[in-house]
């Protein structure tokens, strides 16, 4: 699964967790539909089927309808993404990481504290 | 052997045909039909290459045809291969035996050469054939590694736009490979269009589009795999490539027509744009066979961007004139024909009637030996018709005759190959001598397997043969039909099986009528014509007989019936109707009459034929020895 999830693809797994991991064809278009996406049938259905290529959805039948089933749930797709991230960019090292998020005023000192409080407990 | 390398020469010369047909015709029609008929007219050019399928009396079937018969006699009014089935009592063995002679010495050469032709074309063909595959598998895998997903919604949506437009149901994929330099649109049923790397404006895409998913959906690539079959197939003729380069060039003017019939004026000239702006690049990988591209060749863009501002929609006349020409060229495809056993065999066979027909039961297949012009049954229990083929090797070794014997007329083969023995049942039968044998029964006469009376008549049938010098010796009796008779139904049953034209019981009951009723019938199947009958009653025929039936026969000028005679005439007979025959040059007559002569014989005639200058003779001699 080091295939990486394109964006327009994020799109549609994104509807699929928020449905509980599993929806039918006709639920991903009324959802694409409310975010104004205008999409054809023929784009979802390519983009749903390299998903599949890509196992992260399978796909279940029920009577003629097609149900979109994730694999992975979405920490589990966020964990991998992170890893694969940190790899990319920072060599796997989560101090380069921080001490870049810091360096830009992305994280401030106050929610460094935040962390260093979450960590400690995490360790206990 | 030699009969597939005939059908596939014969398909190749009537493919050529017609691919000349259709490329004269082409003034005709260049300008003024559809493009799209233009393309799919090749089909029945590729499937004329293809189908040994052919009409009775097709042009280069019976060109083969001639030549054929050409190698054995100059000219034949009537052809001497009279069919004779085998299939009845076969007390005077000698002219078989003399036949049998001739066809193993013939048969041996030309199998080696036809064996060594057929690798070296089959060889040939597969290493073309697998080539073929294995560069596009390579080229396929070469794309598949630059593949790069389009996920852009914009593209997709345009795509899923020309897929509802031309109302295609499947799924396509889409993807850009820095590799290619024009678009083009690779797989079978999983289509994919692959787009070089560049940007691209929308309108240049929706043409883009429009005209690789008309190339899946006009099938393309299965077109351009079966045209590649034929140009394996027939690797040694120079007209496949021609075939192969005019299809794939109506390939892409069919294309072509197919997407400028929904533009405009403009949009045709945008489209136009789009072609020549593909030409400009550089092809990194060019393989015409293994996909179908949006463009190939400068001269090719040519004549299509020509094609595409010429466009008109065809008229009714034009419609009505394409169907009439089509018309023309499908007929011309099938009368064009090509060699066929079957057809080869009805036509020599002196005419359809000659060739017996068994009507009591269809389970018979008669089969006729073209190359030997002599016919005999067998069971389809034995032989299937596909094995016709191999049906040489059976042609003396396996028997199959009708006798009437204790009440009741027996039909017995024997001399099967122990592994096409498909009987029922067997049961071994003790002779006054005491020597033992294995009788088989056929399914269809099981019940008497129980019957005392009908294995005392074939005990006594199968003793009485072995005592006499029949050839070949009976082995491995299998019965094939038994019919009990009271003997005064005799005179009925005989007179109703020759109405039926039941060789096998009416020459069973034939041989124990009295001479004047014999004498009668002999009459009555010569008047009727009905040649198989009279071949299988002629061997109870006494020698003065014979040779007035012979000089009536030739009165009347019926060959057929002269050629099954003259094998029973004696042979001071036979040299004086020789002689007579070569004197009048009537060359049909004299070749008829070789099959009864031997080697030495024919020699002299030679001889005699070189010093008298009698070419035609010279030549049916020599190839006669020539054999």
């Amino acid at each position: 699964m080091s295939q990486q999830i394109s964006e327009s693809e994020l799109v549609l797994m994104k509807i699929i967790w928020k449905n509980g991991g599993a929806a039918l064809y006709s639920v991903i278009m009324e959802e694409l539909e409310k975010d104004k996406n205008e999409w054809k049938n023929n784009t979802v259905l390519t983009l749903l089927s390299r998903l599949g290529e890509k196992k992260f959805l399978k796909v279940r039948k029920i009577g003629r309808k097609n149900e979109y089933v994730a694999t992975v749930t979405e920490a589990e797709y966020q964990t991998m993404q992170t890893h694969s991230f940190l790899d990319k960019v920072y060599g796997g090292n989560v101090k380069n990481l921080v001490s870049a998020l810091l360096r830009q005023d992305i994280l401030s000192a106050d929610e460094l504290k935040e962390i260093e409080i979450f960590w400690r407990k995490e360790n206990e | 052997m030699n009969e597939f390398i005939k059908i596939l020469l014969s398909l190749s010369v009537s493919g050529a045909l017609l691919l000349l047909l259709i490329l004269g015709l082409k003034p005709l029609y260049k300008n003024k039909f559809s493009k799209r008929w233009q393309y799919y007219i090749w089909i029945v050019v590729a499937l004329r290459f293809l189908l040994p399928f052919t009409p009775d009396n097709a042009i280069v079937g019976s060109l083969f045809e001639k030549f054929d018969t050409a190698a054995i006699t100059n000219e034949i009014p009537a052809s001497p291969n009279v069919p004779v089935p085998a299939g009845t009592g076969n007390n005077k063995a000698e002219p078989i035996q003399t036949n049998r002679e001739i066809t193993t010495a013939a048969m041996r050469e030309p199998f080696n050469k036809y064996v060594c032709l057929f690798f070296i074309w089959s060889a040939l063909a597969l290493v073309l054939f697998v080539r073929k595959v294995t560069v596009y598998q390579g080229f396929i895998q070469y794309i598949k590694a630059g593949n790069k997903e389009i996920s852009d919604i914009k593209i997709l949506n345009l795509l899923s736009d020309c897929e509802e437009k031309l109302h295609i149901k499947t799924r396509v994929e889409l993807s850009c490979n820095p590799l290619v330099a024009s678009p083009m649109q690779i797989g079978f049923f999983r289509p994919r269009i692959i787009l070089p790397v560049g940007e691209l404006e929308d309108k240049e895409l929706s043409y883009i589009f429009v005209h690789e998913l008309t190339h899946y959906k006009q099938k393309d690539m299965f077109y351009k795999w079966l045209i590649q079959i034929v140009v394996c197939a027939h690797w040694f003729n120079p007209f496949v490539y021609l075939l192969e380069k005019e299809v794939n060039k109506s390939c892409e003017l069919s294309c072509d027509e197919k997407v400028i019939s929904v533009l405009d004026d403009t949009a045709r000239r945008e489209y136009g744009d789009t072609l020549i702006s593909f030409l400009k690049s550089n092809n990194l990988y060019k393989s015409s066979l293994a996909s179908v591209t949006l463009s190939e060749g400068a001269e090719q863009i040519k004549e299509r961007l020509g094609a595409i501002m010429n466009f008109k929609s065809k008229t009714k006349t034009i419609r009505v004139l394409t169907g009439i020409l089509t018309l023309f060229i499908l007929s011309g495809a099938v009368f064009i024909g090509g060699y066929s056993v079957s057809a080869a065999a009805d036509s020599k066979g002196t005419s359809k009637s000659s060739i017996p027909e068994k009507k009591d039961n269809g389970k018979s297949t008669y089969i006729y030996d073209e190359n030997l012009g002599y016919g005999w049954y067998l069971d389809d229990e034995n032989l299937d018709n596909k094995d016709l083929e191999n049906a040489n090797s059976y042609q003396y070794s396996y028997m199959q005759n009708g006798y009437y014997c204790n009440s009741y007329i027996i039909e017995m083969g024997w001399n099967l190959y122990a592994e096409d023995q498909d009987y029922y049942g067997a049961t071994e039968i003790v002779f006054e001598d005491e020597s033992k044998m294995t009788v088989y029964f056929s399914d269809s006469v099981k019940d008497y397997l129980n019957d005392r009376e009908a294995i005392l008549a074939i005990e006594e049938l199968i003793y009485s043969l072995k005592n006499t010098d029949i050839s070949p010796a009976i082995e491995m009796p299998l019965i094939i039909s038994i019919t009990p008779i009271a003997a005064d139904d005799i005179p009925v049953l005989t007179e109703q099986y020759f109405q039926n034209e039941d060789l096998i019981r009416f020459s069973a009951l034939f041989s124990v009528l009295d001479e004047t009723t014999q004498r009668d019938y002999y009459k009555k199947v010569y008047d009727a014509d009905k040649i198989a009958l009279f071949s299988t009653i002629i061997q109870n025929m006494d020698t003065n007989l014979v040779l007035q039936y012979v000089d009536k026969s030739e009165q009347d000028n019926k060959t057929n019936f002269f050629a099954v005679l003259s094998n029973y005439m004696p042979l001071s007979d036979l040299k004086r109707y020789v002689e007579k025959y070569y004197e009048n040059n009537n060359i049909a007559r004299f070749t008829i009459l070789l099959d009864c002569m031997t080697k030495e014989e024919k020699q002299e005639w030679l001889k005699r034929a070189q010093t008298d200058r009698k070419t035609n003779f010279v030549a049916v001699l020599s190839n006669e020895l020539l054999d």
